[in-house]
């Protein structure tokens, strides 16, 4: 075995183990979480997030309720999971929503500018509109963005970053 | 075939040592985690809804609005949100209790000495700060700027091109990975004939 066949085979398995890194990580439960999160009481309330639309980004998802377990974040691949122990969007409080970053779900995420708007729909028909005040970038130790506030928002994330390593942010605020 | 099996094996092992050292940092020393300006926590100690400010390490002066808080006794977190709704995270840590040594390790990772935080307000002790980007509203209701945006967003481009959400990327990897085995085999069996 020559020089060249050697450096092709072994760069060749290495793109191969490589790939099977990335199919793993894609699946892996533990990619969209962040750490160390106690969970709190989840509600009661028989009011839940059903879907979401963002206008600006052509996004129009199903909301699905979401548990933390053994710091595991429970997630959907048909549309946003919504964390069911933080509060109902329209409720006072940060309330958590999440998705993978599939082209076909918050791949495009990124986009989102301050001042952009973000409906909510709960089961009962009601909208909740809110409008994008904050976007950024933060590690997943940074866990104090996911924490309780006293304005009314929602905390919508994705994966972003060299292998997913990041968290990219969207806080929205509550407008009618 | 033992051969190969060994070579295979080298490569598990590189693969394994390259992903570790992706992914864990190079920090000698332990940093604070600072929250994010998009929720920010503990004690408000100073807020301007408008006016002239600066950020640590950089001369220009910044129109907007400027809140410090104490997370800490030792760890304040600066947000920043200019007029055209470009915001800018100082992350204040206070070095009184690191070692000359700590310090140069960490202002080579990008963290600028501040020998005095009076200077800015803070406590009269030398500090370390570090700062990042973020997107706000401006309390003018103006979003971010294009030019800023599209800085963020092609870095964002860059680093998400290893994305796992990326299905396109994961199977260009491993077609580029049969291609060049398949190559080195032909090449190989080749030489043989």
């Amino acid at each position: 075995m020559n020089f060249f066949s050697k450096i092709s085979i072994m760069l060749g398995f290495a793109l191969l183990f490589f790939g099977a890194y990335l199919v793993f990580e894609r699946y892996n439960p533990k990619r969209l979480g962040f750490e160390n999160v106690s969970q709190a009481v989840i509600s009661s309330s028989n009011t839940y997030p059903k879907k979401i639309f963002i206008p600006k980004l052509s996004i129009e998802l199903g909301i699905y309720p979401a548990k933390i377990i053994n710091n595991n974040w429970e997630a959907t691949t048909q549309g946003v999971s919504y964390l069911a122990s933080s509060p109902v969007p329209g409720e006072a409080g940060n309330s958590i929503l999440y998705g993978h970053n599939f082209p076909n779900l918050l791949g495009s995420l990124p986009k989102i500018k301050p001042g952009d708007k973000i409906v909510i729909v709960l089961n009962s028909g009601e909208e909740k509109t809110f409008v994008v005040k904050y976007t950024q970038i933060v590690t997943p130790q940074q866990t104090e963005i996911l924490k309780s506030s006293n304005d009314t928002r929602i905390t919508l994330y994705t994966c972003t970053g060299f292998l997913d390593s990041k968290r990219f942010v969207a806080t929205a605020t509550l407008i009618n | 075939m033992a051969k190969l099996g060994k070579n295979l094996l080298y490569i598990l092992i590189l693969v394994v040592v390259l992903l570790s050292a992706s992914m864990s940092s190079a920090n000698a020393v332990a940093t604070p985690e600072f929250p994010a300006c998009a929720n920010p926590q503990g004690t408000v100690i100073s807020s301007y809804n408008s006016g002239t400010h600066g950020v640590a390490g950089d001369t220009t002066s910044y129109s907007g609005s400027d809140t410090v808080y104490s997370n800490t006794e030792n760890t304040n977190t600066q947000c920043l949100c200019q007029d055209n709704g470009a915001g800018i995270q100082t992350n204040w840590w206070k070095a009184s209790g690191l070692t000359q040594e700590e310090i140069n390790t960490l202002v080579s990772q990008g963290w600028i000495y501040i020998p005095d935080g009076a200077a800015w307000g803070l406590d009269s002790s030398p500090y370390l700060a570090k700062n990042s980007s973020y997107l706000c509203r401006a309390s003018g209701g103006a979003s971010a700027t294009n030019t800023s945006s599209g800085t963020t967003s092609s870095v964002n481009t860059i680093l998400n091109l290893a994305s796992t959400g990326n299905i396109q990327f994961i199977l260009m990897v491993f077609s580029a990975g049969l291609f060049l085995i398949a190559l080195g085999l032909t090449s190989t069996l080749k030489k043989r004939n």
